[in-house]
């Protein structure tokens, strides 16, 4: 936005809307991009003398020109750079804008608190929220997982896998732990009363849970997708029931690579 | 579906044509599990599949299915198999539920009876698979 509205400021001021390129001035110089998770100008570096009207006795337009050339360039090669280069290259269901992980705090496994946000930080992060009475969508998705993990040992080795019961009232710490060991013992269950459950769904930003309490076996409405968060803490993409093995050997170690800067 | 090792028996109900195979059962990681198959109808009348019994737990037909923004389930207690019609029983859809199963090793073979309007009984077997080897 910014860029636009320097660009359509000065074509008008420009006679002819001439714009030179590249600038005279070889001291003008864009070194270096750091990698950021802000706009598209974030880490911007310029080293040398920026020439003013003074020193090179040209008008003071075109040397703000010369600067907003070099912004809109350095500007292009972030966007197809290191800046944002996970757009396209998923096999999940990319997010139109990168999410933030949800702030809650529940209990694990071990009834000690576990505060999300900091227990996951620069980890690669799943989050999970089903019931262990599930018989055919969650254990697929937790199974799953965890064969990707046996192939992608680094992978493994900086993920953090929560599955956060909606089904508190059956589902308590032992049999969240049972039903996880299953899979893997390193993944962490979460438990609480079900406000605390679906205080966490909605800080999650996924739909919350449904209990069909009619008769003993009741059943259970809940989100089936699996959110991901990469080491920087942002999500790029979720991965709802269906994703198959190759889309997540695909995605995981691109999303590895997301650190926090 | 992606079944790895599947389990080649072949039930047949000779009189009507009906036919299961590519059985499997998923080790069950809480008091719940479900039976994969393929079910076919080699007739050309349509039958009803109206109940299911497995030696080991209590089952019933059961589809999952995704319900606005969520993955939801609902017993089936009826389903009509129509004349040459394949349905597969597969993660995220139609599958067998049995719970309270207890421990059952992969491997192990697991008896299950389909109860059908016409046909009445088809019996099949299902080998017991963890879930890795069950991909949707």
């Amino acid at each position: 936005m910014f860029l636009s509205s320097v660009l359509a400021e000065g074509s008008e001021d420009t006679p002819g809307g001439i714009l030179e390129y590249p600038p005279h001035d070889a001291n003008v110089a864009a070194t270096r991009i750091i990698p950021g998770n802000g706009g598209a100008t974030d880490g911007l570096q310029l080293r040398g003398t920026v020439p003013t009207d003074r020193t090179l006795g040209v008008p003071m337009l075109k040397c703000r020109l010369w600067i907003v050339q070099i912004l809109v360039a350095v500007s292009l090669a972030a966007c197809a750079g290191s800046e944002i280069p996970l757009v396209g290259q998923l096999e999940g269901v990319e997010v139109d804008e990168p999410t933030q992980k949800g702030s809650f705090t529940l209990t694990d496994t071990d009834g000690r608190a576990f505060d999300f946000v900091t227990e996951t930080e620069g980890r690669l992060t799943f989050l999970y929220f089903g019931y262990t009475n599930c018989p055919d969508i969650c254990p697929v998705h937790l199974a799953q997982l965890a064969e990707v993990f046996e192939r992608l040992p680094e992978v493994r080795r900086n993920s953090t896998v929560v599955f956060v019961t909606v089904d508190p009232a059956r589902d308590t710490p032992q049999v969240v732990r049972g039903f996880l060991n299953a899979f893997s013992s390193d993944f962490i269950g979460l438990t609480g009363s079900l406000e605390e459950v679906e205080a966490a769904q909605v800080a999650s930003s996924v739909p919350v849970a449904i209990i069909d309490s009619q008769g003993a076996d009741y059943t259970v409405s809940h989100a089936g997708q699996m959110l991901v968060y990469a080491p920087d803490g942002l999500g790029y993409s979720v991965y709802p029931f269906g994703t198959r093995q190759s889309d997540w050997m695909h995605d995981l170690p691109l999303l590895l690579e997301r650190k926090a800067p | 579906m992606s079944l790895g090792t599947c389990f080649v028996v072949v039930a047949c109900s000779a009189s009507t044509g009906l036919q299961v195979e590519k059985a499997v059962v998923a080790v069950p990681a809480g008091a719940a599990t479900a039976a994969y198959f393929v079910l076919t109808n080699n007739g050309i009348h349509s039958d009803r599949l109206v109940g299911v019994r497995s030696e080991v737990g209590t089952a019933e037909v059961h589809r999952s299915f995704v319900d606005g923004d969520r993955m939801s389930m609902e017993p089936t207690p009826e389903l009509l198999v129509g004349g040459g019609e394949v349905i597969r029983f597969e993660p995220g859809g139609l599958h067998v539920m049995l719970l309270d199963v207890g421990t059952l090793e992969p491997g192990r073979i697991v008896t299950i009876t389909l109860e059908f309007e016409r046909a009445g009984e088809l019996q099949f077997e299902a080998r017991v698979v963890p879930y890795s080897e069950i991909e949707p």
